[in-house]
């Protein structure tokens, strides 16, 4: 059989294997067992998977994983976000649709101590969402600012799904999540526009709260110094070389055990309890990455990328049309697929692609997750809507999804931005070293 | 037959929640040691020897001990679009379908690692700084062998699929109920 063949109907057996609900690690280890058997014998593909656990799993530059992890779920524990909500609030309260933009803030500044959306949607609710209801905000915004700046959590450092992507494509994280750095950054902003956009077209969506004189503001500002400390510890230290992403995540992880412990909102229980749940995250996403990697030998071993480069050659397409059709297929996958199985799923068949059309993987890198950033609230099963929907059960899908559309507006801009002006991303890591 | 089944499932979670607890002392244990590693190197002139690979282990400790943890609870990424797949009868026959699945390739990757293990140990393949504790002797190496790890590895992947055969065995003895459901049930 040809490899575009094979390939093709390795990933459609995968889609039906996990539209039927067998977990997406074993759909794509299974698919990825059997190709690579097809091709090779059977015995030299178990032999590849053997391989390829026993390594993965004691591997030194995955251990950053799991201490991140660590690290965010403390940090939802430990209260943090009541006080960068309380900050934001502070400097943009008084302002129209100030609660919103306050959310979309203070979800920015606690992406920068969690690697997950999912984490920032669900933890920034229980803060946000209340004080929204108290100033009679609309559902339709409140919900939308929250789940909208949920998705900063993956772009802005640290980041598991950045961490991910550069174990596929061998770039280096740190790089990685200072390409991270201003995108989110224009992220923030373009959904304070978008939250401005809405409060002008009708003000009583989101009305104005009270203004907050300098001195409270001051002492709203000296609550979150430890976060922030953590923040310019962690990414500086990476930043500047004084250690390695792993390092830097265990040295996260206890700062931010600290900060929990001082705040006395840490119980051996609770430890214990955050712990386990670490581990066990852990332990799904290696599941999925060891699926992943098997499934991504195959293709390998069946010829894909050159199959794929073929075909563009003979299309005689430009670069830069290829990485908007590649961006077009995220955008398309992302309305069925969750992030991290897209990401695992596509990365290893754009990213050789990507390279050989001269392309730089940092850069890349930023836009995949931005793509993803936006499949988390593209409807029909955009995660974060969901996540929200759960927080606050009396809102409907519906509304959420109807008060996201100006945020996904926002973010097609900003992705267009970001396709076309690569120094966005690139600026930063090429300051480094 | 019933009662002993629950009996087994009643002594699987208590193992489960027991193993991952370990897990959790173990990513701590990471923890301290990149912070002892880090501080050791800029502040007291004195890395930790070797620091690096026991990061390494103890990874490979806090996967592998919660994974069949993780595979007992079903605690796994789905995509989760069409629910009815795990409604009712449809649901119960694809959930024996794929936890036998499951439990097979587990198994035959286990074996497989329990081969690179065994070869590993006959390799005499050891770490690179992890000492040998003294008390022990073993080969003419003064460096810990890496089949520990790898047959730790292998074990954990075999006790695994026999957590995901009992899973089975659970659903097989409800008729109705999708993998999901049967571990909602506890």
């Amino acid at each position: 059989m040809d490899p575009l063949s094979i390939s093709l109907i390795g990933f459609a057996a995968i889609l039906i294997l996990a539209f039927l609900r067998l977990p997406l690690a074993l759909a794509m280890g299974l698919v990825g067992v059997i190709g690579f058997g097809e091709i090779s014998g059977y015995r030299a593909s178990v032999s590849n998977l053997g391989r390829l656990v026993m390594d993965l799993g004691q591997s030194y530059s995955l251990s950053v994983l799991p201490l991140f992890i660590l690290m965010g779920l403390l940090v939802e524990k430990g209260g943090m976000a009541k006080q960068l909500y309380r900050a934001a609030y502070a400097f943009l309260g008084d302002k129209k649709g100030g609660l919103a933009m306050s959310t979309v803030v203070a979800c920015g500044m606690f992406s920068a101590i969690s690697g997950s959306s999912i984490a920032t949607a669900a933890t920034m609710s229980k803060v946000a969402m209340p004080e929204m209801r108290r100033y009679k905000y609309a559902d339709s915004l409140a919900t939308a600012s929250i789940a909208a700046g949920g998705t900063l959590g993956i772009l802005i450092p640290p980041s598991v799904i950045l961490v991910i992507y550069g174990l596929l494509t061998e770039q280096s994280i740190g790089k990685l999540f200072m390409a991270g750095f201003i995108p989110g950054f224009i992220g923030i902003l373009f959904y304070t526009l978008a939250v401005k956009f809405v409060v002008t077209r009708d003000a009583t969506l989101g009305p104005a709260g009270e203004r907050t004189n300098w001195k409270e503001r001051l002492v709203a500002l000296k609550d979150v110094w430890t976060t922030l400390t953590l923040f310019i510890f962690v990414i500086g230290g990476i930043y500047i070389g004084l250690f390695s992403a792993t390092e830097a995540a265990g040295m996260g992880a206890a700062g931010a055990l600290l900060i929990t412990y001082f705040k006395g909102a840490l119980s051996s229980k609770i430890l214990m309890e955050v712990g386990r749940e670490a581990a066990l995250l852990a332990a799904k996403l290696f599941a999925l990455l060891f699926g992943a990697s098997m499934f991504s030998n195959f293709l390998n071993r069946a010829g894909l990328p050159d199959v794929l480069m073929g075909i563009i050659n003979s299309f005689e397409l430009s670069g830069i049309a290829v990485i908007f059709i590649i961006l077009l297929i995220y955008l398309l996958l992302g309305c069925v697929f969750e992030s991290m199985s897209m990401i695992l799923l596509t990365v290893p068949i754009f990213a050789p692609l990507v390279q050989q059309l001269g392309f730089d993987l940092i850069w890349f890198g930023i836009l995949v997750v931005v793509v993803t950033e936006i499949s988390l609230i593209t409807p029909p099963i955009g995660l974060n809507v969901f996540v929200l929907k759960g927080v606050v059960k009396d809102v409907s899908v519906s509304t959420i999804f109807k008060g996201v559309t100006p945020f996904w507006v926002a973010d097609i801009i900003r992705l267009l931005l970001l396709t076309t002006i690569p120094a966005l991303s690139l600026f930063l890591p090429s300051l480094m070293y | 037959m019933i009662l002993f089944i629950n009996t087994l499932e009643r002594l699987a979670l208590w193992v489960s929640r027991f193993i991952s607890s370990l897990a959790a002392l173990v990513l701590f244990g990471m923890v301290l040691v990149t912070c002892i590693d880090v501080v050791g190197r800029y502040f007291l002139n004195a890395p930790l020897y070797g620091g690096s690979e026991i990061v390494q282990v103890s990874m490979a400790g806090v996967i592998f001990l919660s994974l069949p943890v993780m595979f007992f609870r079903h605690e796994h990424i789905v995509v989760d679009l069409f629910p009815i797949f795990q409604k009712g009868y449809l649901g119960w026959i694809l959930s024996i379908i794929f936890l036998t699945v499951s439990a097979y390739s587990l198994w035959i990757v286990a074996d497989k690692t329990m081969f690179y293990a065994m070869r590993s140990l006959e390799d005499g393949d050891t770490y690179e700084y992890i000492l040998m504790p003294s008390f022990i002797s073993y080969g003419t190496s003064d460096f810990a062998p890496r089949f520990v790890v790898e047959t730790f590895i292998a074990l954990s992947l075999f006790f695994t699929s026999l957590l995901i055969g009992l899973r089975l065995l659970l659903v097989v003895l409800k008729p109705g109920l999708s993998a999901e459901a049967s571990v909602q049930a506890n």
